[in-house]
């Protein structure tokens, strides 16, 4: 078990590596770093000025390695929009998404295992037909429209919540439905499949040989082994959510979390901010999916005796 | 015509004869299920409308006419039968400007598939047959993409070498062709050993031959599927991604550009972003209601369940 983590830990490193690596390359490579920072009409001379003060003339192998050795250490430069250690500002949104992501995948949890389950155990119920239109709802719905939706019809139209800001329980409401919408499908979908799956294995039919009452082999034979996959899959969920689906609900909610300071570096052209909300969100990312793989290893004795 | 028949001849024949049948088989199916037909016929009507764009749209989608601008749609009131669908911020028929982007998004996502599929395919087929040293680099590869959070990436890439729809088809291709190569080679290393593959070899079938002509009908189905589903994933990054100005650029047309310039009008002219966000959504959910009856089709385990 400590060699898997500890090759786990290897790979998340290298992961790590690889995100700012990327970024790297794609800003200071293909873009240029000096033509962003400066305004389109300065002289020549001024920018090349700028390049050579700065370093941007060496070749781009040294650069690599003195921008890497940095990086290490969490030193990313100073932010060219606040003019201060870039990675203290990329670090400042991190709760605020935290907040709203873990509201959310604790909602798309709480509501998609129960329906799972129900839609599992009983195919062609309603609350099959209500599984299958979530989830095909939850792999269709485009987040863009999803959040001008719900701003629309609740603030509005309603006027029960304000349209975007951070303060108040209120402002968490939307933008929290509009994070759990997604994973919601697909735990549902996950759980449903991971039912239907297992009720078909032959020590369900033992147990009820045995005498044992139906609910009684669902909660402690078939669910202990039916969630397995719906842990992984929340997982990934919670890996996207905080990755991906927080960046749209954020510009649209105007919540100040870390997908909105990558949209803001990005838009104000901030490369030391940008890369270190990149490293910031790939940090998190490998953090989850190593707490997912020692909760997998809790959970499924097959792989804790291995 | 006293020429032989090869063995060659026949299977061709056959698997020819095979396909037809199968087709025709496949299109009963679908008839017998009105969900799937309905997104079957939604998804042709989006095809046409995208390849007929310049006759079926009523007016030029770049046409302003500051006079009429913000028209409501036809039925509410204040909008004209002129203008079915309203106009926007610069008096920019809405109607013709969705046609527009129904074009530019199936382009795009249709564009994204073949690249990604063929190089997926392709790269998947061969770690999967060859397996040693190119299975391992490969597969290092494939994994590791897949555990970088995409679209932060993206998002990156897009900034540093310029938004539109060219520098679009090459990051969304460059996020999907991971996934089509660990399903190829997942099928592969399946069918590797199989008894038909040691047959051809042994009659002495070239590599090329083996993997063209027996191993590749066999993929068709998986893959063909996954497609659907990519299209789908393709079509609503790039929404995302136009909806943060990181896409396609004005004065084109593309769902996910005008959900945004819509979005700072939601309370007083909620039509900008109704229709292109309500677009994505039907498309994205008639690909998804498609592909799982395809899965379900095609998969021999399932074909009897329908």
């Amino acid at each position: 078990m400590l060699r898997l983590l500890l090759k786990r830990a290897v790979h998340s490193f290298f992961l790590i590596t690889a995100v700012v690596s990327v970024v790297f390359l794609t800003t200071f490579v293909i873009g240029d770093p000096v033509r962003a920072l400066l305004p389109a009409e300065t002289p020549e001379e001024i920018v090349e000025k700028y390049r050579e003060e700065r370093g941007f003339n060496r070749p781009v192998l040294v650069q690599y390695i003195d921008y890497m050795s940095h990086a290490f250490v969490g030193d990313f430069g100073d932010s060219w929009w606040q003019r201060t250690p870039a990675l203290p500002i990329a670090l400042r949104p991190l709760p605020a998404t935290f907040q709203l992501g873990i509201l959310a995948m604790t909602l798309a949890t709480s509501l998609g295992i129960p329906i799972g389950v129900y839609a599992g155990m009983k195919p062609g119920s309603w609350a099959d037909r209500l599984a299958t239109v979530t989830s095909l709802l939850g792999v269709s719905m485009p987040l863009i429209w999803l959040c001008p939706m719900l701003a629309f019809i609740f603030a509005v139209t309603l006027g029960l919540l304000p349209t975007a800001g951070y303060g108040s329980w209120q402002h968490m409401v939307l933008p929290t439905i509009a994070l759990a919408a997604l994973p919601l499908g697909r735990i549902v979908q996950i759980t449903r499949a991971s039912i239907i799956d297992e009720l078909v294995k032959q020590y369900v039919t033992t147990a009820r040989a045995k005498g044992l009452p139906y609910r009684r082999v669902l909660v402690q034979h078939v669910l202990r082994n039916a969630l397995l996959p719906v842990i992984t899959v929340s997982g990934w969920e919670f890996v996207l959510v905080v990755s991906g689906y927080t960046i749209i609900v954020e510009a649209v909610f105007g919540w100040p979390g870390v997908g909105w300071m990558l949209f803001s570096a990005i838009r104000i052209r901030d490369v030391p901010l940008l890369a270190a909300t990149a490293f910031v969100i790939a940090v998190v990312v490998v953090a989850i999916n190593f707490a997912i793989d020692i909760l997998y290893i809790i959970v499924n004795p097959l792989i804790r005796y291995e | 015509m006293t020429t032989e028949l090869t063995a060659d001849d026949v299977t061709q024949a056959r698997s020819v004869n095979f396909r037809d049948k199968d087709l025709y088989r496949l299109l009963r199916t679908l008839l017998h299920d009105p969900f799937s037909t309905t997104a079957a016929i939604i998804l042709i009507v989006l095809v046409i409308v995208a390849i007929a764009a310049p006759v079926l749209s009523p007016f030029d989608p770049t046409a302003q006419s500051l006079l009429r601008r913000l028209t409501p749609p036809a039925w509410v009131e204040g909008g004209s039968e002129a203008n079915l669908l309203g106009t926007d911020l610069l008096g920019r028929d809405m109607l013709s400007r969705i046609i527009y982007g129904t074009r530019m998004s199936l382009m795009i996502g249709v564009v994204v598939v073949v690249i990604a599929g063929i190089i997926g395919t392709v790269i998947g087929m061969l770690a999967g047959y060859l397996g040693g040293r190119f299975d391992a680099i490969a597969m290092r590869f494939i994994d590791f993409q897949t555990a970088i959070p995409y679209f932060l990436l993206a998002m990156t890439i897009m900034a540093a070498i310029g938004p539109g729809a060219r520098n679009l088809i090459i990051v969304l291709s460059l996020g999907s062709w991971v996934i089509f190569a660990r399903l190829a080679r997942g099928t592969m290393l399946s069918i590797r050993h199989a008894v038909y593959i040691e047959a051809a070899r042994v009659t002495g079938g070239s590599e090329y031959w083996i993997l063209v002509r027996h191993a590749l009908p066999n993929l068709t189905s998986t893959i063909v599927t996954l497609a659907t589903l990519e299209l789908s994933r393709a079509i609503l990054t790039e929404a995302g991604l136009s909806f943060l100005g990181l896409g396609v650029q004005p004065p084109n047309s593309a769902w996910g550009l005008m959900v945004a310039e819509g979005h700072d009008y939601i309370s007083t002219a909620n039509w900008l972003s109704t229709f292109p966000g309500l677009m994505v959504m039907i498309t994205t959910l008639s690909i998804n209601v498609f592909a799982t009856w395809l899965r379900k089709a095609t998969d021999p385990v399932q074909r009897g369940r329908m």
